[in-house]
């Protein structure tokens, strides 16, 4: 608003304001006029009415199921000599949360606090092991936070993101634990395949013009097609590294994808290495799968989560662009997609998940019901998210397109460089808000008859020993999906204001 | 031009490119869907499971916890009857959800608007409690953890205007147990036929006087309470027909029965199950919450210059609210309302984690009797698929009707 045209004034005073008082305060919010009198009576005795029953039960309530089967609410029947591996999810966690902190977050701020209190009194009711885990916890936290102090004016932004980035497909890897392929000789196909791939990319740096590339592909795929045995080894590295080539090659261009070329041909090396020594020994010992019947309790919400998130994410952009798309057909089967999921209850995709995938699969390919919830996790998220990128990608203005179109670049690049960055930005809080709610829709995966917490708590409270303590355990969990989806609502906050959201 | 027609350049038209890539995608989302049709149709022929709707018409062979008493279900009924009295449930919890989650979200919306900050601080608690707590948790902590941990009918339950009668007995207004809630309801007596007549001269007297004043309304360019009007005119013949009924039939045509309680059973009144009751406050307490919040975002987004204005131009409170800030806050309000009314229904289907026989648990019963799981899930997805469908149709005629007519 344009100031007034007058002379700065050092000597003249405000304008009288109302002195605050608190009894002022509390007859002009409170007591005048006559109905917010009344509006207070009412408050006040609702909150007697419900504080005094809490507090009474509270006191009496048998809390001691908590601690006494804190283990299985949390990880299920997870093997406990792996369960360090779940610390170390949370310790990387607990790290990361610090170093963003450190980055990001410039004034004090009392949540912090709230933050570092909840490892302090999680050691303080704990004890043993446990209690030292949650005293590394909080160290960890520190460090991090230590070190985002120091990253801040060095790209520390950017290095919190890769790190939040990284850390999904970590935990996984964490707590999934590294299965070993069935197949004998999986060591020289791997390798086959990845040089497959990275030699297309050093091709597309090199050697944009040169059909011959696509050639080769092609007797691949033919060799692929036509030898049974190698089909499994050679189909999809034909078709990945093809296609590789194919989007690279336009690129060639630019200094960066010959570095690019360069630096993954090198990392070929170490890799090889790790998968011909490392691989084995750690998948056999340290890092073995924890089979899917064995994650349970909050780990496995949290896992169905991370698993839809990760996969639901892309699927869901794919669809908003398809929704988008000026091809009829992917427009009109985009368009069935994602109205048929969102006009379905949730419960209906699981459901069909459980009993329709092992009808519409091969009798000799089986999945498991662990697996199947997540896909129709997947599934559901994909179409929210779609419509909720959609609403970011239509928030952006034409002549960001023209712009585009005005360099010269084409339309791949616009979408990824220009119009889905900013899209995705404006769509941070709405889709912070979607993953709060996959969160906790991934409680209904009990109705299937799964193990994650709400299953835990009925087998729980199942046990004669615990009879009669439902409030006790259900109140527990609706906590803890509390601290959980508050935590996220208020990161995504903190996340605005730091991309500044809103904000030009 | 005509490069672009050269058979060298085809594979870099532009135009034969879209088409080239509709086709393949065409082509492979076929193969995909006819590889997983081959496979479903061995799987079901083995197990001699082929798609077929005859199974809708033979027994269902199992009882339903929950019938609506306008229906004749027992156990030898046919499976059709079963999803209807599953969708009959559906509908009755959903309706009812839907009037009571507006009535708690409008209440909390308001208050956290409000300038009493006890008011707010209550309201906000509610809506950031309820908002990051999984609805399936909250249903089971209410019906487990509440509804069925009630005192039982025999031991001491919850009443208002008790009154002991000798052998043992009770009556009362309300009993709240174990069993569920008994209250006082109306009941139809013989006069109710006769009343019947009255009720619909009601109704049209009450059109008529919308009608009538609507066009009042747009001849004159003034703005009565039609709505309130035509409701009045409704209760006025309503309440006429009450009394010559009362007079000429010696009757009222309701009459209030009492719940009594015997030993164990209760007898007469309006009686609820526990699964209804818990299913029915969780979805209002839940829903109530995001109602809440659309209908704060609502009235925030009624700007403050709008409200001066009306102001200035000497508007009662009551004008402002009704020609000023309710036509603009509903403008917002409504498509996400809508939105939320079809949350609740869809999320009605929960009711099948506490034993609620809603249409999803009904045909879980069903696809556990019948195997028939394509059949099953077709019906559902197909009933669920029409209520919003239904839903959208509503909502763009309404967008239509209360759209900003810009001049």
């Amino acid at each position: 608003m344009p100031q007034p045209a007058q002379t700065p004034s050092t000597d003249a005073l405000p304008p009288p304001t109302e002195r605050f008082t608190l009894l002022g305060w509390v007859y002009k919010n409170l007591l005048t006029p006559w109905y917010n009198l009344l509006l207070t009576v009412v408050s006040l005795w609702l909150v007697y009415v419900l504080l005094k029953g809490t507090i009474s039960w509270a006191l009496t309530a048998r809390w001691e199921v908590i601690p006494a089967n804190a283990r299985i609410l949390m990880v299920g029947s997870y093997p406990a000599e792996y369960l360090w591996r779940v610390w170390a999810a949370i310790w990387l966690l607990a790290a990361i949360v610090g170093f963003s902190w450190g980055v990001w977050v410039s004034k004090r701020e009392r949540v912090a606090w709230v933050l570092m209190a909840v490892p302090v009194v999680l050691a303080l009711v704990s004890h043993g092991w446990v209690r030292l885990a949650w005293a590394a916890t909080l160290a960890l936290a520190l460090a991090g936070w230590w070190l985002g102090r120091r990253a801040r004016a060095r790209k520390g932004g950017v290095w919190a993101t890769l790190l939040w980035v990284l850390y999904l497909p970590t935990f996984v890897l964490l707590v999934r634990g590294w299965g070993l392929p069935e197949e004998p000789f999986w060591k020289y196909t791997t390798a086959v395949q990845l040089a497959v791939i990275v030699a297309s990319l050093i091709a597309a740096a090199w050697a944009p013009r040169v059909p011959w590339v696509a050639l080769g592909h092609a007797a691949l795929l033919a060799a692929a097609l036509a030898l049974p045995q190698w089909r499994s080894v050679l189909l999809w590295p034909a078709i990945v590294g093809f296609l590789v080539w194919f989007i690279a090659r336009r690129y060639a261009h630019l200094e960066g994808l010959k570095r690019l070329a360069l630096q993954v041909g090198l990392a070929y090396i170490p890799l090889l290495i790790f998968i011909f020594f490392a691989y084995e020994p750690l998948s056999r010992t340290w890092l073995a799968k924890v089979a899917s019947a064995n994650w349970g309790g909050l780990l496995l919400n949290i896992l169905i989560a991370v698993f839809g998130i990760m996969f639901s994410f892309p699927l869901g952009v794919l669809f908003a662009l398809g929704r988008r798309s000026s091809l009829p057909v992917i427009r009109l089967f985009s368009i069935l997609y994602i109205e048929f999921v969102r006009g379905v209850p949730f419960i209906t995709i699981l459901f069909m998940a459980q009993i329709m995938f092992p009808i519409l699969l091969p009798p000799d390919m089986s999945i498991d019901r662990v697996v199947r919830a997540i896909m129709g996790v997947i599934m559901f998220a994909a179409a929210y998210m779609a419509e909720n990128v959609r609403g970011g990608l239509q928030a952006i203005p034409k002549g960001q397109y023209e712009a585009a179109a005005a360099l010269g670049l084409n339309a791949t690049q616009t979408m990824l460089l220009i119009i889905l960055p900013q899209a995705l930005r404006n769509v941070i809080p709405v889709l912070v808000g979607q993953f709060i709610g996959l969160l906790k829709d991934t409680t209904l995966v009990t109705i299937v008859g799964l193990l994650d917490i709400l299953g835990v708590a009925q087998s729980v409270l199942s046990n004669p020993k615990w009879i009669g303590t439902q409030r006790e355990v259900y109140l527990f969990v609706a906590f803890l999906f509390w601290v959980l989806s508050y935590g996220m609502s208020y990161a995504s906050r903190r996340l605005e204001q730091a991309l500044g959201v809103g904000r030009r | 031009m005509w490069q672009d027609m050269t058979w060298r350049n085809f594979w870099r038209d532009e135009r034969f490119l879209r088409v080239f890539g509709q086709v393949v995608f065409v082509l492979v989302v076929f193969l995909v869907g006819r590889y997983l049709y081959t496979n479903m149709y061995t799987a079901l022929a083995q197990r001699g499971l082929l798609p077929n709707f005859d199974f809708l018409n033979t027994a269902a062979g199992f009882d339903i916890g929950e019938v609506p008493s306008f229906i004749h279900y027992s156990g030898s009924s046919p499976n059709k009857m079963a999803f209807l009295v599953g969708l009959l449930n559906t509908l009755r919890v959903s309706a009812l959800g839907i009037v009571f989650a507006t009535i708690v979200g409008v209440i909390v919306g308001t208050a956290r608007v409000l300038p009493n900050p006890l008011a707010r601080g209550l309201a906000t608690a509610y809506v950031e409690f309820l908002r990051n707590v999984p609805l399936l948790v909250l249903l089971v902590f209410w019906y487990r953890g509440v509804f069925i941990v009630l005192p039982r009918l025999a031991e001491n339950p919850i009443t208002w205007g008790r009154q002991d009668l000798p052998g043992g007995k009770f009556r009362a207004w309300l009993i709240l147990s174990n069993r569920g809630l008994a209250m006082a309801w109306a009941q139809a007596t013989e006069a109710w036929a006769l009343y019947k007549g009255w009720l619909g001269a009601a109704l049209v007297a009450a059109v008529l006087v919308y009608l009538g004043l609507s066009w009042y309304a747009r001849r004159t360019g003034r703005a009565p309470l039609t709505f309130l009007w035509s409701l009045a005119a409704f209760l006025a013949v309503a309440a006429v027909g009450w009394f010559v009924v009362q007079a000429t039939a010696g009757q009222a045509p309701l009459r209030v029965v009492v719940p009594e309680v015997k030993k164990r059973l209760v007898e007469g009144g309006l009686k609820l199950s526990p699964e209804f009751l818990a299913l029915l406050s969780g979805l209002v307490i839940y829903t109530g919450a995001y109602i809440a919040e659309v209908v704060r975002a609502g009235l925030q987004a009624v700007s403050k210059g709008q409200i001066e204005a009306a102001r200035a131009l000497g508007l009662t409170t009551f004008q402002m609210l009704r020609f000023v800030i309710f036509p603009q806050a509903l403008r917002v309000i409504v498509p996400p309302l809508t939105s939320q009314y079809l949350n609740l229904t869809k999320n009605s289907t929960l009711a099948v984690a506490i034993g609620y026989p809603d249409l999803f648990n009904v045909a879980g019963t069903i696809f556990n009797q019948t195997g028939r799981s394509i059949e099953v899930i077709v019906i559902i997805m197909a009933v669920y698929l029409s209520f919003s469908l239904i839903t959208s149709a509503f909502m763009n005629w309404y967008n239509r009707k209360i759209r900003l007519v810009e001049r």
